[in-house]
């Protein structure tokens, strides 16, 4: 498939790297837990631990920060459905999820046009949650942030035979979750 | 059509995707667009610095374990006279277990392997 969204130049500062990286990181993360400062703070986290590789060659850095950002995101996963439960057995439905900042239209853009992104944004984030873990990693870093199969299976930690077969699971069960985009 | 070629509508629908998401990075709002900023400078200047908020960020499962173990040390029968004598130090610990610990705070481990450790005769080495 001849997809390369992701950055290609090598960067010549970290400061660089992260500047070129640091907005599809935060959507990414938050297509993947659906919360803006959850997605924030495992952004910074990601970029915190990537800044102790800095003696690493330049072209090592992006598969190893989608390599870390992927840990983090797993984490926050675990760290969210552990808070979930405490909050269950507490009996509270826990903290308001919903961001007034994603509700806030650019200033100088048409508010229907926002509203029609909004909303398939959200459809898109709803989708790709209800994936497995495995599945949606694959999905969102070859198919959205544009990783080739081998760098997607070094950053998941797999064979590349197993990443072809996350994403084709990945994309039955999306086909039928964004069904009316077609 | 060979059976490995992709659907062209799932092509359509991934296209689609891809397009949202590229919008959606190239287009943050500003309040975002700052936090991102901020957050790489934190990064870069490096030495520990976090972010206030993180420091209450702790794991929910570790703040939970804490207060279990609280609670039990709390309501445990006491078991006086049981207390080991053995010397703790020579507790074999496994590498594995020392790797799971620096790897998750490997600033917080350096510091203590340099700091002073008291003695029995109440001096410090």
């Amino acid at each position: 498939m001849p997809f390369d969204a992701a950055p290609s130049e090598v960067p010549t500062s970290l400061d660089a790297f992260l500047a070129s990286v640091e907005g599809r990181a935060y959507r990414l993360a938050e297509l993947a837990l659906g919360h803006r400062e959850d997605a924030l703070d495992t952004v910074q986290e990601s970029m915190v631990r990537l800044v102790a590789y800095r003696d690493r060659p330049p072209a090592e850095w992006a598969p190893l920060f989608w390599s870390i950002l992927r840990r983090q995101l797993t984490d926050r996963h675990r760290r969210n459905a552990v808070r979930n439960k405490v909050m269950a057995v507490l009996g509270r439905s826990g903290e308001q999820r919903e961001d007034p900042l994603e509700l806030m239209p650019d200033p100088g853009e048409d508010p229907a046009a926002h509203l029609d992104r909004q909303r398939a944004w959200n459809a898109l984030g709803e989708a790709v949650r209800q994936l497995p873990r495995r599945q949606r990693e694959a999905w969102l870093l070859r198919e959205l942030q544009g990783l080739d199969v081998a760098d997607t299976a070094a950053a998941m930690g797999c064979s590349e035979g197993s990443v072809k077969t996350h994403l084709s699971r990945a994309m039955s069960a999306l086909r039928s979750h964004l069904e009316d985009w077609r | 059509m060979n059976r490995r070629d992709p659907d062209p509508m799932d092509l359509q629908t991934t296209a689609a995707a891809r397009e949202l998401f590229e919008q959606a990075s190239r287009r943050l709002d500003p309040a975002t667009a700052l936090r991102l900023r901020e957050a790489r400078r934190t990064a870069l200047a490096g030495s520990g610095q976090r972010r206030p908020g993180l420091a209450w960020g702790m794991p929910a499962g570790a703040f939970a374990a804490t207060v279990m173990a609280v609670g039990l040390a709390w309501w445990w029968p006491g078991n006086e006279g049981t207390v080991p004598t053995g010397n703790i130090a020579e507790t074999p610990v496994s590498q594995a277990e020392l790797d799971a610990l620096l790897d998750e705070d490997p600033d917080f481990y350096a510091w203590l392997a340099e700091a002073p450790v008291a003695m029995n005769d109440g001096g410090r080495r």
